[in-house]
């Protein structure tokens, strides 16, 4: 798979620092067609389990069913909490005080994500590989979990490492990333097993398969990504489920581009409203990113665990044009699809989504609306 | 309209567009000037190829309001191409008639030919030297060229100064947007270089056998087979589309052109080797199909 610069907006920066909103007045928790397990005006705690895995992000009284927009443009019904600032919570646990003292049992009974504790039990793995890359061109959600939380990755990754004989762990991150390249210099010294690996800034050079390649790993990995690690470290060290996420508010539309600690279930608008003065209707706003995102109404759009962030675009007056024929989208495929036979006869070929026909097109024909055939696009 | 996209500087169209106007600008003072200056015409013909191309494009903008065209090469690119590649002694009133008549088919029939191989503006150029044929007002030759006074030396030729296409002789503006198209993201040089070279190879063998070195020169810089080599093969609409697909394209060219001009002996002969493999470009991309399929089974594996 050949691996291509994108030609960004250097520009669009986001502020420096993460900027917090985590006392939302409603939370939004997606039922799925699964049984209510409380009342109306039933009082919540925070971290109170909800539904399996998950878990109610402030503490406060349910007043309702609404619907509520997803990242991928999906409604759904959710449950609506009214929060009540008081950040009560049902049962107060003592934060563990080392994390070199946890246990396999541990990582059973307090990893509270499936996937991850099901990957952190390969136990033959010989590699620990920790990405801390943004795909998405102007999201730094990865960037600045990281750039936070340097010394509680490192905690974390030096108390996994006991679990896998001989591993090594790699923290992999752009060589653009000066400020974590900064920080993590200035605390590896103390970890012998954690190496730090520095990646030019190709588009989906963060994939687990283009890293190993680029690693030359040939044993057993483990593959996570830098917040997968924090929320290990939250996991097990506060032995608290992780309530909070990164998003990135950005775009040449805005004047002052923010990484924002939200609560999960945050209505979108909410933070908008109250940080962007902003008619949004006069702008393009494509959710998870100009590359794989979507374009979708934010009206009722609900922050979840796949939400990373809004891109706010001056609306250009690029009009897509005929397909002339040029084969790029075809040369650029990283899985040898082919773009151009999905356009011309609109039948549906294999897509992982990654954009890459849309960006190469001369065109500008959004290719990848036609590879996967969605109408929300 | 906001994704992000590849920056494109000047695109493709926009340096085609360049290239026809030094190429036009050329013509008129080679073909127009100076046969006027030096009193082999009159200044009614030297006005003509002057507005001709003015007139061809405005047909072909007519043509993009009428068919409301939003095409990167609309009727007003294929009238300027059709233009400059006609033969100097055509009836001009003939060919912009011909051109409103072919730019009106095409609008029809490309709504049926997504897929086709028929490459239609080779297709044109063909069918209109037979017409000029038939009609016995075929000839490369202006005025100037005609009255014999002139002979050219290699570095005329290499300039312009010889015999070509009403606004196309000069190879050395030919070869300068060579290099500059070589440069652009999205143009075909693949094929330009391979069958210019493979050309060249042939034309070298051949040249060779036959002890005649001149041969070789006088048709490596002819402007009639540059053209359609660095202007007509390689346009996205009627080429294939793959790696390999592009390369095969290419190599098949420039091995039908020396076959195709010494047979025919007449200056369409790169024309008609683009004609001929024109007909297998849908097969050169299904081998290519039926590769990416193989790829795909092996990553299965």
């Amino acid at each position: 798979m050949k691996l291509i610069k994108l030609d960004k907006n250097y520009d669009i920066k986001v502020k420096s620092q993460v900027t917090h909103f985590l006392t939302p007045d409603f939370i939004y928790i997606p039922i799925e067609n699964r049984p209510l397990p409380f009342k109306r005006n039933q009082e919540i705690k925070k971290e109170e389990s909800i539904f399996t895995d998950v878990f109610s992000p402030i503490s406060g009284n349910i007043i309702g069913v609404s619907n509520g927009t997803f990242y991928d443009g999906q409604t759904k019904k959710c449950l609506v909490l009214k929060n009540n600032y008081q950040e009560k919570v049902k049962n107060r646990v003592a934060t563990r005080k080392k994390l070199s003292t946890i246990t396999i049992e541990n990582i059973k009974n307090e990893i509270k994500r499936a996937d991850l504790q099901e990957k952190l039990l390969h136990l033959d793995s010989k590699h620990l590989i920790v990405c801390g890359i943004d795909e998405e061109p102007y999201i730094a959600n990865e960037v600045f979990i990281q750039k936070e939380n340097t010394k509680e990755i490192l905690e974390t990754l030096d108390a996994l490492l006991k679990f896998y004989e001989n591993a090594t762990a790699h923290i992999i991150i752009k060589n653009i990333d000066s400020e974590n390249i900064e920080s993590y210099s200035n605390f590896l010294g103390t970890y012998q097993n954690i190496e730090l690996h520095l990646v030019d800034d190709y588009y989906m050079i963060g994939e687990e398969q283009n890293i190993i390649k680029s690693l030359h790993i040939k044993e057993e990995y483990i593959y996570l990504k830098a917040s997968d690690v924090y929320e290990i470290y939250y996991n097990l060290k506060k032995r608290k489920p992780i309530v909070e996420k990164y998003i990135t508010i950005t775009g040449d539309g805005i004047a002052n581009p923010q990484v924002f600690a939200v609560k999960l279930g945050t209505k979108l608008m909410d933070i908008l409203t109250v940080n962007y003065d902003l008619d949004f209707t006069k702008y393009d706003l494509y959710v998870n990113g100009l590359m794989r995102g979507k374009k979708i109404n934010i009206a009722n759009l609900i922050v979840t665990k796949e939400f990373d962030g809004i891109l706010i675009m001056n609306k250009k007056k690029k009009e897509p044009k005929e397909c002339i024929r040029c084969g790029k989208c075809i040369e650029i495929c990283p899985i040898h699809s082919n773009p151009m036979m999905a356009y011309l006869t609109h039948k549906k070929v294999p897509c992982i989504e990654c954009g890459l026909c849309s960006y190469i097109c001369p065109s500008y024909i959004h290719l990848r609306k036609y590879l996967i055939g969605d109408s929300n696009e | 309209m906001s994704r992000l996209h590849k920056k494109i500087t000047i695109s493709l169209l926009q340096k085609y567009y360049i290239a026809f106007f030094f190429c036009i600008l050329f013509g008129i003072f080679k073909n127009g000037l100076l046969p006027y200056v030096k009193g082999y015409s009159n200044i009614s013909e030297t006005i003509t190829i002057l507005i001709l191309p003015i007139l061809c494009f405005g047909i072909g903008f007519i043509f993009d309001l009428i068919f409301k065209n939003r095409e990167m090469f609309n009727n007003r690119f294929f009238a300027l191409l059709f233009l400059l590649m006609i033969p100097v002694q055509s009836n001009l009133l003939f060919v912009l008639l011909f051109l409103c008549i072919c730019l009106f088919l095409y609008n029809y029939i490309k709504k049926w030919q997504k897929n086709s191989f028929w490459n239609w503006m080779v297709g044109i150029k063909l069918f209109f030297v037979f017409l000029l044929i038939s009609f016995h007002s075929y000839g490369y030759e202006n005025v100037l060229e005609l009255s014999k006074d002139f002979q050219y030396s290699f570095l005329d030729s290499f300039i312009g100064f010889h015999v070509s296409g009403l606004y196309i002789s000069s190879t050395m503006i030919l070869f300068l947007f060579l290099f500059i198209f070589c440069f652009d993201y999205y143009y075909k040089k693949e094929i330009v270089l391979y069958s210019y070279g493979i050309f060249g190879i042939s034309l070298l063998v051949y040249s060779l056998l036959k002890e005649n070195m001149g041969f070789m020169l006088m048709h490596l810089l002819d402007s009639n087979i540059l053209f359609p080599l660095i202007f007509i093969a390689p346009l996205s609409l009627f080429s294939p589309y793959s790696k390999k697909g592009k390369w095969l394209y290419g190599i098949l060219i420039g091995i039908l052109t020396l076959p195709c001009i010494c047979l025919t002996n007449v200056y369409e002969g790169t024309y008609i080797a683009i004609f001929f493999v024109n007909i297998l470009f849908n097969l050169l991309n299904l081998v290519i199909k039926s590769e990416r399929n193989h790829i795909k089974k092996v990553e299965n594996e």
